[in-house]
């Protein structure tokens, strides 16, 4: 699994760095150099992954990934909720996207005790309005509430 | 001379740079107390709070965070067996035995107090040796500053991965991002696709951001549905400092363990996690009873946690003289460093001298206030042991948002710390480090410009043109070993792990 993983990710960096090389043509001459070379470097070393793996028996360093204990604790659906919740901030204000995405994210994560919603929520919100908002004069966006 | 001293001692005791201290001394203990957080996502979260500060009152929190965390690391290593940060791991064996034998008291004392001398010890060699050190710097020109770059993304490549390929790969994958936005010579837009807000680059904090801390939040939701393991246990025992018998037991390891932190330190990649191992089996192989190792010797928990703390200052000195992090959160201090306009080099110490000092010299305040503070909250310290991640998690997402955008007030830099968290969390599930490609994007400009006027310079020639400048050549000879070495010992541990 992990060997093939490691001759995708070759495959993909070797598409993505001759796709960006040919994007690089365009540049005007003396701007083109340095990244051409970085993109050749990124080339040349994923030859060296693919044709390392069919020499190595397993893939090096990789953090093993775990099937989460609770199905809701994927990482790619917490990741669902951060895009929902960013794309929400400018039509809800900060504040408000910021309570229903912590609120939402905690349900999903196991947490069903109302005070420790309105607790966690709370003390969210007055850190970040005392030092962003009051202290650091952080414009956080405003939305239709709050 | 004289007036420098004073002023520094001015800055480093005004209240407000005693309070961050402060706040960075309980934040940064209770990050790495907290198992699902580590020091490099508390620090790039911290850098855009620090950047509405004054320069040296921002550094000194990023730097007091950066050296309670890595104490911090120990409290959970000792109490519950799971390190708080990598840095803790070797301290978990002996600590816990400790703590099972009923002397957790003893072992966070003696961790408290390790972590103070091996952190103030490093903190006075910062001070000592990077002035002259950064004397060094003026004799760099363009050729130079380029094999610079490559030499700390080569050897930052080599330690921070488990695979070299992967690391060198990250390390030009993160210099090439370095090129995106307006050239600035001829003012064209490189790899933006038409994107107005990549005309200034990506940003490297919100970058940072996603990286190491968006990514982290991904990996913490995964141990959500685990039970919480806090710990109650009884650890007030009428004492607040070590017995002289402890101390005296400990000092010797304690030393050691010192000086091959702040070794390992300087060294640019090593981080806190090999030396913490290193300083563990130097002390077993010096100790009068190597025998106690592994069965609860607070000798062992003092030369890993002397050695982690040690790692801190050391990483410091040549992230001051050259720009070249010596861990993973000394690249992210980097870019806290830049962020205030702060270039590492001879500059720190003359034009900007009163600051780097007073950061300096407060590193070692902000440990012996460390070592207060933990010493006196050392019996409430297992408490944050038991915060689960299902809250953690989604403040710490919250936290990236509000940090990244802080920033610049823009949505986009929001984007970009989204974007390269999903980024940083694949590349650690398949064995790619994000600290090389970190410090890439933060010393890409750099390199680039050192590549291009070395072009010029040599006329063509760049190999003679390098090869004719001694500090070129010594980095080359560096930079070759940094790859080198590290492919060597693992080409011999594959074969020595062999059956015969």
């Amino acid at each position: 699994m992990s060997l093939m993983a490691d001759r995708l990710i070759g495959a993909l960096l070797i598409v993505f760095s001759i796709a960006l090389y040919i994007n690089s043509r365009s540049f005007p001459i003396g701007s083109e150099t340095f990244p051409q070379a970085m993109l050749a470097t990124i080339f040349i070393f994923s030859v060296f992954l693919i044709a390392g793996t069919f020499k190595s028996k397993a893939g090096a360093g990789q953090e093993r990934e775990k099937k989460p204990a609770n199905r809701a604790a994927s990482p790619y659906l917490t990741y669902a909720q951060v895009v929902l919740y960013v794309l929400l901030i400018r039509p809800l204000g900060f504040f408000v996207a910021s309570a229903l995405f912590i609120a939402g994210m905690m349900y999903f994560l196991g947490v069903r005790c109302g005070q420790i919603f309105l607790y966690t929520i709370i003390g969210f919100a007055t850190v970040i309005y005392l030092l962003f908002v009051t202290q650091l004069k952080v414009p956080l966006p405003h939305g239709i509430l709050f | 001379m004289g007036s420098m001293v004073g002023t520094v001692l001015v800055d480093v005791f005004t209240w407000q740079n005693l309070l961050v201290i402060l706040v960075g001394v309980i934040g940064g203990i209770l990050i790495g107390g907290l198992p699902g957080l580590t020091a490099n996502m508390g620090v790039a979260l911290l850098i855009p709070i620090t950047f509405g500060m004054e320069p040296a009152t921002g550094l000194l929190m990023l730097v007091a965070v950066y050296t309670a965390a890595i104490y911090g690391g120990s409290i959970a290593a000792i109490l519950l067996h799971t390190p708080g940060t990598s840095a803790s791991a070797a301290t978990a064996i002996d600590g816990y035995e400790l703590t099972k034998q009923g002397k957790a008291a003893t072992a966070m004392r003696v961790s408290i107090v390790a972590s103070t001398f091996g952190g103030i010890f490093s903190g006075v060699f910062l001070l000592l040796v990077t002035p002259p050190l950064s004397l060094v710097s003026l004799k760099f020109g363009p050729p130079e500053y380029f094999l610079l770059a490559v030499f700390g993304l080569s050897t930052i490549a080599s330690i921070s991965s488990g695979s070299l390929i992967k690391g060198l790969i990250a390390g030009a994958f993160g210099l090439l991002l370095g090129t995106v936005g307006m050239e600035v010579n001829s003012g064209f837009p490189r790899f933006t696709f038409g994107l107005l807000d990549l005309h200034s680059g990506v940003s490297f904090v919100p970058a940072m951001i996603g990286l190491f801390s968006l990514s982290q939040v991904l990996f913490m939701v995964k141990k959500t549905g685990e039970s919480v393991a806090g710990v109650n246990l009884n650890l007030d025992d009428g004492r607040l400092l070590p017995t002289r018998q402890e101390i005296k037991t400990i000092k010797g390891a304690s030393l050691r363990s010192s000086l091959i932190g702040l070794f390992v330190g300087i060294l640019p990649g090593a981080g806190g996690d090999i030396a913490s191992w290193i300083g563990y089996s130097e002390g077993k192989r010096f100790s009068k009873q190597p025998e106690k190792f592994g069965h609860g010797s607070i000798e062992a928990v003092a030369a890993s946690e002397a050695a982690n703390n040690a790692v801190t200052g050391g990483s410091l000195i040549p992230l001051l003289t050259l720009g070249i992090p010596g861990s993973a959160t000394a690249a992210v201090l980097l870019g806290g460093l830049m962020i205030q306009g702060l270039v590492p080099g001879r500059e720190l110490f003359t034009r900007y001298a009163e600051i780097t000092y007073t950061v300096m010299f407060g590193f070692i305040i902000a440990n012996l206030v460390m070592g207060a503070v933990a010493l006196l909250a050392a019996r409430y310290l297992q408490k944050i042991t038991g915060v689960p991640n299902r809250i953690l998690a989604p403040l710490v997402a919250a936290l990236c948002v509000v940090g990244s955008y802080a920033l610049g007030n823009n949505m986009f830099d929001v984007w970009i710390m989204v974007f390269f968290g999903m980024l940083g969390y694949l590349m650690r599930i398949y064995g790619f480090h994000p600290a090389p490609v970190v410090l890439g994007l933060i010393l890409g400009p750099m390199a680039e410009k050192g590549f291009r006027q070395s072009l010029v310079l040599s006329k063509g020639d760049i190999l003679s043109y390098t090869l004719s400048r001694p500090i070129s050549l010594v980095l080359i000879v560096l930079i070759v070993a940094a790859v080198v070495v590290p492919a060597i010992m693992d080409y011999r541990k594959k074969h020595a792990a062999k059956p015969a």
